[in-house]
């Protein structure tokens, strides 16, 4: 579905990222009483909740003067811009320029279109402006089911979006990186039996440590008898990716048993390109305790932070060095596997995108 | 507006009366172009437009005609009964919606009653350039023909045709004839005299462009509030467009197709600016300087509308 014509195929630039499919804007506990202004995809938004509780976004730009709609204010009707009091609509139509009956045709704003559901606000990014979703935003039941317990939060990263992909596609970092968290011995995790799998859009891998020391999160979340069974399945789509890790005690139940117990975490992370050198990370955990269920809730959270942020320093200390050294070859070794799978995806998703 | 004395006051026919306004201050007067009219300001605060009529001492004295009409609100009462001699009333600097077309290679004037005061003054200018031209008198009788002696005695008495209605009446259809472009047709007079010679020249499949008529009103800006049609002529797509009282040039020319860019919709942008090579804008913009909508030759159609009947766009 491209604009150009077929002389210019030659030359056509690709899109940064992939196209036609939602993304995440926000979390729903991040719009309160004021507009947030917010870069997606190299689109400036302003995302605002209305005074009924409704979630909209438009773009970050005021059609008079150009000054941020984030700098307005929400109101019964809309959004007031803040330099000359212009008031849109969610659809982004001007519905009052003070001062003057008439308000011009061309006094609109861009609209963006989403949806929020699952505690998570989610935004179509089509290839063709105006373009309408063919699929609904992916659903995630673990924020709203009966054995979990969930919190999150968002990070910003001085680095492009498929680097973090290729840290979350890889957990045999976990030993190296997050010693103090999710970590446990290296070695095993170095050398734990992966399967990767490759469907579509999808990226499947999981990894299996069995008889491994359990780290300190496992730890202070559940009562190990001694070592244990861990296991880690990741699930990347082009714009988030689920990851489900926990542990059994060694020998109690099948690790690849759908319906195992144990300890549980399961995560969501939805990489949503800011620009094309920088991302917005949000991230949920689940984790299922049975007894003490908020100080563990806590306790996982706070862990998985922390994790983060370990990632954060590497992800963004590698950026730069990467721009440093443009050009120069990077070998891979036996765990990018699954991260190279999915490199392959979104090129492709890039080049049909544009 | 600036004042100005009564120095010559003549009845002309029974219903019909000429003043002579000469300045107070001994200045010489504005010139004007043929056409022109003058707003004056008179009795108990009546304000009447009136044609100036040529004659070669106007930088001395203007000259205008009047009927009397006992169905009126009463202004050209007031003139005819109330004003004489010596009286001081104000007027107006000349302004022209009635400009004639001096590269026409032939004219045809139409005059009604007391639309001869700018036809007349068409004719005397016609004939110092030496353009060909006829004009067509259409009064009741002789008795109510104002400036007959004159008529018939000036230097193009010769292309002057009378019609009295209380004779028979030639079809104007006939007189008016075919359409040769570069011809012209002015007339000026009752709203249905005019509206009967456009007819009889459209009968004749004469381009709108060609034909011009003068409406006299009393208040340019219309008490009642409404804005009156007008017709666009646009050269380049070669559509001729009506636009209503109620909509905007804009949306009349976007209705019937062509495309305009445009923005603010209220004349403060210019995005709309628009080339008129013919007719009077009525300016309503904010965007032009006092001097740029004095040379009449741009207008901004999301706003502005027509002093005369129709203007022509370069679009």
């Amino acid at each position: 579905m491209t604009t150009c014509t077929d002389t210019l195929a030659a030359t056509k630039t690709n899109s940064p990222f992939p196209l036609d499919r939602w993304y995440l804007a926000a979390l729903s506990k991040e719009l309160t009483d004021k507009p947030i202004a917010r870069t997606l995809l190299n689109h400036p938004i302003v995302l605002y909740r209305t005074l009924d509780g409704q979630v909209n976004a438009l773009q970050d730009r005021c059609c008079h003067r150009q000054l941020p709609l984030s700098m307005g204010t929400i109101e019964e009707g809309g959004l007031r811009c803040g330099y000359h009091g212009l008031l849109f609509d969610g659809q982004g139509k001007c519905l009052e320029v003070p001062g003057q009956q008439k308000v011009p045709r061309k006094a609109k704003v861009e609209p963006y279109l989403v949806i929020e559901q699952d505690d998570l606000v989610w935004m179509w990014f089509g290839s063709e402006q105006g373009s309408t979703p063919d699929k609904a935003p992916p659903s995630y039941a673990y924020h709203a089911h009966p054995d979990y317990v969930y919190d999150g939060g968002m990070f910003h990263y001085e680095a492009p979006y498929q680097l973090i992909h290729d840290n979350l596609l890889d957990l045999s970092h976990l030993g190296y990186v997050h010693l103090k968290t999710i970590g446990g011995d290296a070695k095993t995790h170095m050398n734990a039996e992966m399967l990767v799998e490759t469907e579509g859009e999808t990226v499947t891998v999981k990894r299996y440590m069995p008889n491994s020391t359990p780290p300190p999160t496992y730890i202070a979340a559940y009562p190990f008898k001694g070592k244990i069974d861990r296991w880690q399945e990741i699930e990347f789509c082009p714009s988030h990716l689920r990851i489900w890790t926990g542990g059994i005690d060694a020998n109690s139940e099948q690790v690849t048993d759908p319906n195992r117990g144990g300890f549980h975490m399961r995560g969501l992370h939805c990489i949503t390109p800011e620009t094309d050198e920088t991302s917005h990370y949000f991230w949920t955990i689940a984790t299922n305790p049975k007894t003490d269920i908020e100080n563990i809730k806590q306790k996982v959270v706070e862990q998985t932070r922390f994790t983060f942020n370990e990632d954060k320093v590497v992800i963004e200390a590698q950026h730069k060095s990467m721009q440093h050294f443009k050009g120069q070859p990077m070998i891979d070794i036996h765990v990018d596997t699954g991260a190279n799978h999915a490199r392959k995806i979104i090129k492709s998703l890039c080049e049909t995108s544009s | 507006m600036f004042d100005v004395q009564i120095r010559n006051k003549t009845l002309e026919t029974p219903n019909i009366v000429s003043f002579e306004l000469a300045p107070k201050n001994g200045d010489c007067l504005p010139e004007f172009e043929t056409g022109s009219h003058i707003d004056m300001k008179f009795g108990d605060n009546f304000t009447r437009q009136y044609s100036l009529i040529n004659h070669p001492k106007s930088h001395e004295f203007y000259k205008i005609a009047v009927l009397k009409d006992p169905n009126s609100r009463g202004g050209s009462v007031a003139l005819h009964d109330n004003v004489g001699i010596g009286d001081t009333v104000s007027i107006s600097e000349p302004r022209n919606l009635f400009p004639l077309d001096i590269t026409s290679k032939r004219v045809l004037l139409f005059a009604g009653g007391i639309g001869i005061t700018p036809i007349m003054s068409m004719a005397i200018e016609l004939d110092r350039l030496g353009i060909d031209f006829e004009l067509h008198y259409h009064s009741k009788s002789q008795a109510n023909t104002a400036f007959y002696q004159q008529l018939l005695s000036c230097s193009f008495a010769a292309k002057v045709f009378f019609h009295f209605s209380n004779k028979s009446k030639k079809d104007a259809t006939q007189i008016i004839g075919a359409f040769t472009p570069g011809t012209n047709l002015y007339t000026c007079g009752p709203s249905g005299y005019m509206d009967y010679i456009f007819d009889c020249a459209r009968a004749n499949s004469w381009h709108e462009g060609n034909l011009h008529k003068e409406n006299f009103k009393a208040d340019p800006l219309a008490t009642d509030g409404t804005d009156k049609p007008f017709k666009l002529i646009l050269t380049r797509s070669g559509k001729e467009i009506q636009v209503e009282s109620d909509q905007t040039a804009l949306e009349a020319i976007e209705d019937a197709g062509v495309e305009i860019d445009m923005s603010c919709e209220m004349g403060v942008c210019g995005t709309c600016v628009t080339v008129v090579t013919c007719g009077i804008p009525d300016h309503r913009d904010t965007y032009f300087s006092a001097q740029e909508k004095a040379q009449n030759n741009q207008f901004t159609p999301c706003c502005s509308r027509a002093l005369s009947d129709s203007l022509t766009l370069d679009l």
